[in-house]
């Protein structure tokens, strides 16, 4: 439970973040957030997490200490409902629990949500200027449409479906991500036990991981497909 | 040769391709320049425990580490194993995905399609993942780690040149030349191979840089080439117990693998903008 709240927290913030700033620097392309965006989006496919990991845990950790070092929660975990810590202390309205787990959580899925946002920034770019050229687009305008209608209604609804494909491949690098940002933040999920057990040379236990991850990663792919057909109407027909 | 000046006469207009041009001179040349370059060229092995953690300073540019050896020369020799892990890994991918892409490609029934399946089983786990189980299964050492990142990268070029020699084979060239009675070996090796390479090669650039960050992530988690091995991903394992005091220990060693990367990914890019004719109508129709 621990990696998938991990994992879903980080996929969260990429999307949330990822996909506006990508329309963003699609709309004011050539401008200095484009730019900036370009240069951040670059870096962002280049970083080796782990490092970025330490390197953040340096910064907010150790020097300004503004965040845990590592692990998930000091104390103890809220009631047991779900098994998401973040989850569980709002249910129970234990909000000062809700704060640290929120604390703890906050440097490793950032260390694991920026080479996603990174993805996710380029390629929304990519789909909304793809769309922009396109003809239905400049009929509209050459109707005289107000711009933030046809950006809202037309352009994004069309671009953002690739994106879609997009979120779900995410969700599998996110998970091999996770093995690594886990092992540098003490993390205590399945990337953590797997790191553990290759240390200990504990073959079955890696390789169950691999299998655990395999399947996870196979499932995912299953549910964009699915989410595809649902999104995008050509492909019901094929 | 002339397509080859043009390559790189269009390459030197776009600003990040030359950047990224650049950062692979650059790493290249620390490689093979290495003895000459380093400051204290025998640290590599030699131990001076007096000198243990210094900060950065005039005779150790980038400080020392646990073991008083620079840091800075440590990182020179470090870049001659990066750069033979990625070179190895990406020659042994491109040597078994191509033909088995072109093989697949070319001909149409089981046989490629049980070769197609076999890739996509490699594709079915996310490629850290399965290095990881490899790399730990035949134990930590250089070669093992080279094994293991191409035994995981190759699918990814048996399905680029898989499916651009299925779009090819409806091309009027190649079935005019298969009727004028061209072998299946002429054809595919002296007509098709030509006609598909840009996409390798793009793939290829990419997968530098791809190799090498997994690889760092290996080592960083214990399996790659054992201590006193300078490999960046292990340096800056070791140099966690030593933080934050030692930042220098951490930061140099990332910094390097990140410069590396990002030149290989900004080639990558700016060689799709120029081979990829496709690709560069889209690209101009977008920014320009």
């Amino acid at each position: 439970m621990a990696t998938i709240e991990l994992t879903v927290v980080a996929m969260i913030v990429s999307v949330l973040v990822g996909i506006p700033l990508g329309v963003l620097s699609a709309l004011w392309r050539n401008s200095l957030l484009d730019h900036t965006l370009r240069v951040v989006t670059v870096s962002g496919l280049a970083i080796a997490s782990f490092w970025l990991g330490i390197m953040l845990q340096l910064l907010f950790a150790m020097r300004l200490g503004w965040t845990p070092l590592n692990g998930r929660l000091q104390g103890f975990p809220p009631q047991s409902i779900t098994g998401f810590y973040l989850l569980d202390a709002a249910l129970t309205w234990d909000w000062a629990t809700f704060g640290t787990a929120l604390q703890h959580l906050a440097l490793p899925a950032a260390t694991l949500a920026f080479p996603a946002l990174a993805t996710l920034v380029r390629f929304t770019r990519a789909g909304v200027l793809d769309v922009m050229q396109s003809n239905f687009v400049l009929y509209e305008r050459a109707m005289g449409l107000p711009r933030p209608l046809i950006v809202w209604k037309y352009i994004l609804r069309s671009a953002l479906t690739s994106t879609v494909t997009q979120i779900g491949l995410l969700f599998g690098i996110l998970l091999a991500g996770a093995v690594v940002t886990e092992a540098v933040f003490d993390w205590p999920g399945i990337g953590t036990y797997a790191v553990n057990s290759i240390l200990r040379s504990d073959y079955n236990a890696v390789m169950g991981f691999t299998v655990w991850a395999g399947a996870i990663f196979i499932v995912v792919n299953l549910l964009v497909d699915v989410a595809q057909t649902l999104v995008d109407p050509r492909e019901r027909t094929t | 040769m002339s397509s080859v000046s043009f390559v790189l006469a269009r390459l030197a207009r776009d600003r990040s391709a030359l950047v990224g041009l650049v950062l692979i001179a650059l790493l290249v040349l620390c490689a093979v320049l290495a003895p000459l370059l380093a400051t204290h060229p025998d640290d590599v092995f030699e131990l001076h425990p007096a000198e243990r953690l210094r900060a950065p300073s005039g005779a150790h540019w980038l400080g020392t580490d646990r073991m008083g050896a620079d840091v800075y020369s440590r990182l020179l020799f470090g870049a001659r194993i990066t750069i033979i892990i990625g070179i190895i890994a990406v020659g042994a991918s491109l040597a078994i995905g191509v033909p088995i892409g072109l093989v697949a490609g070319y001909y149409h029934g089981w046989p490629s399609d049980s070769l197609m399946r076999v890739s996509d089983i490699f594709l079915a786990v996310p490629q850290v993942v399965l290095a990881i189980a490899i790399a730990q299964t035949l134990g930590p050492s250089l070669p093992n780690v080279i094994l293991a990142l191409s035994v995981t990268y190759w699918p990814w070029f048996a399905r680029v040149v898989y499916a651009e020699t299925r779009a090819l084979q409806k091309e009027v060239f190649v079935e005019s030349t298969a009727a004028l009675g061209a072998s299946p070996w002429r054809l595919t090796v002296l007509h098709v191979l030509p006609n598909i390479a840009s996409p390798i090669i793009v793939r290829a650039s990419i997968g530098m840089g791809f190799t090498i960050l997994t690889a760092a992530a290996l080592g960083f988690l214990g399996l790659g080439p054992p201590p006193p091995t300078p490999e960046w991903g292990r340096t800056i394992a070791e140099s966690r117990e030593f933080l934050p005091d030692a930042w220098w220990y951490a930061a140099a060693p990332g910094l390097a693998i990140f410069l590396t990367v990002m030149g290989f990914n900004l080639l990558g890019d700016g060689l799709r903008d120029v081979l990829d004719p496709r690709l560069r109508r889209s690209r101009t129709a977008q920014d320009g």
